[in-house]
């Protein structure tokens, strides 16, 4: 058996055996995780900053709010159409066809409808480094180190002014609407772009145009904030293509204009744009977060 | 991978972990799996190395390095349910490994019987190089760095690792012929 042989007999038999860890151990994995705490690292110099009385008396207060917040979503309700637990995906099994779930925003405002085999985090504006930016996003479950297919919401201009507020020189050079916003994605040298199209999302007028880097343009990194990163946050990848809607949101809603992109590697882009139509289709906007009870699709 | 998420998890997000949970417990499983042989084991191998990532996240300073970060602890999840499994089967009488009494004649599970046969005789330290490098395609230099150790050691685990197996597969070879003969014969 000669080097090459070798080679692929020993991948055939490690690719043979389970693929899948257990649904069983996947909760309790999650379950040990929330009776975990974290270890507490040592802050960055900006986010050490003296905190004053008042500032605490404000973080008590909102601590207060999101704990009863918490409480009264998972305290279960009857079964009369309000939602039970909190942000959960709602299911639909189709005769003979995939399992749909519906997601909702933490805040209600958005929701969106996938087959499991997408796994959904959508925060809303209650996640992450940049906490009172609105995001989330969608990817495949079971390839969360793989191909960088995914699908990203994010409001431009809160991320846009976050950046500029820590050290990022911003790519908006003012609040702006939809249309706006994709003429200076068009007039920044970073990328390079198609003609936007007027599109709709969620029933509502929108603006589509695809993106790349260009040749030579700047890719932020993550700890990096070069210009204004929320673009390369949702495509940071050379190599791979982002189809971005804009879309301008009416009264009541807590963002002005979303940004949603589909991200794929240029030659998987077609193909997964594609499969991600009937997701993108099934956005809706809820102004107020009316959408406490998320729909179920069909 | 996600960064974002990543980012959020490392902030104390307990949602935006049990999303990188969700989305990456299976191919941690099937790596841990394939180190370790045994479905129980890989699962609860996956289990702390996802408790302590979340618990240690906040230490980790570049995002983009996750997914090395976490199949570094994997790793030594597996040796440490390696060595958990030792102690158990200490006073275990071991099975011969000659094989099954009536050999399959397909060449192909003949093959992977000897694999498996000599992979179980391997430290779990060449295992996981072998994994790493065969399975998840991983370069020398990538698996050195992932687990943090010089690249000529994990060149010796690799060469080790495959002179064992090739030689449990010319040991195969050679009873495969013998067993010929005498059918012949």
């Amino acid at each position: 058996m000669n080097d090459n042989e070798f080679d692929l007999a020993a991948r055939a038999w490690l690719a043979d055996g389970p693929m899948r860890m257990s649904d069983h151990a996947v909760r309790s994995t999650i379950e040990e995780i929330r009776t975990t705490r974290q270890r507490r690292a040592v802050r960055p110099a900006w986010m050490a900053t003296p905190v004053s009385t008042f500032a605490r008396v404000a973080i008590a207060a909102v601590l207060v709010v999101a704990v009863g917040t918490l409480a009264f979503n998972v305290m279960p309700r009857p079964s009369d159409g309000s939602r039970v637990g909190g942000p959960s995906p709602l299911s639909s099994v189709t005769e003979n066809g995939p399992i749909v779930l519906s997601h909702a925003s933490g805040d209600g405002e958005v929701t969106v409808s996938a087959p499991s085999t997408w796994a959904a985090w959508l925060p809303g504006k209650a996640g992450g480094q940049a906490g009172d930016v609105w995001f989330g996003g969608l990817f495949h479950a079971e390839d969360f180190f793989g191909h960088g297919e995914h699908i990203d919401f994010v409001d431009p201009v809160a991320y846009d002014a976050w950046c500029a507020a820590n050290g990022g020189s911003p790519l908006l050079s003012a609040p702006a609407d939809a249309a706006a916003i994709a003429q200076q994605v068009i007039a920044d040298p970073n990328f390079e772009t198609t003609t936007p199209v007027p599109t709709t999302i969620g029933g509502l007028d929108a603006v589509s145009m695809d993106v790349t880097l260009a040749p030579g343009g700047k890719a932020c990194g993550i700890q990096m904030i070069v210009i204004s990163r929320w673009i390369h946050e949702l495509g940071p990848e050379s190599g791979s293509r982002l189809r971005l809607f804009l879309v301008d949101l009416p009264e009541g809603m807590s963002v002005k204009t979303l940004a949603i992109t589909v991200v794929a590697p240029e030659k998987r882009f077609e193909a997964f744009v594609a499969e991600t139509a009937p997701i993108i289709e099934s956005i809706e906007f809820h102004p107020n977060g009316s959408a406490i009870s998320p729909h179920v699709a069909p | 991978m996600r960064p974002t998420l990543v980012e959020a998890a490392r902030s104390g997000d307990e949602e935006a972990f049990a999303s990188i949970v969700r989305g990456s417990a299976d191919g941690l499983f099937v790596v841990a799996h394939r180190i370790l042989r045994d479905v129980g084991r890989a699962e609860d191998a996956v289990q702390q190395t996802f408790v302590t990532a979340w618990r240690e996240l906040p230490a980790l300073r570049e995002a983009e390095r996750f997914e090395a970060w976490l199949h570094r602890i994997l790793v030594h999840a597996c040796y440490a349910e390696a060595k958990r499994a030792s102690k158990w089967s200490a006073n275990v009488v071991a099975l011969p490994i000659d094989g099954p009494a009536t050999r399959d004649t397909t060449d192909d599970i003949a093959t992977q019987d000897a694999l498996d046969r000599g992979f179980r005789r391997l430290p779990t330290e060449q295992r996981a190089a072998f994994v790493l490098h065969h399975y998840l395609g991983w370069s020398v230099a990538e698996i050195a760095e992932s687990l943090g150790v010089p690249a000529e050691t994990i060149k010796s685990r690799l060469r080790y690792a495959t002179s064992t197996l090739r030689a449990a597969l010319d040991a195969d070879a050679r009873t495969t012929s013998t067993t010929s003969l005498e059918q012949m014969a």
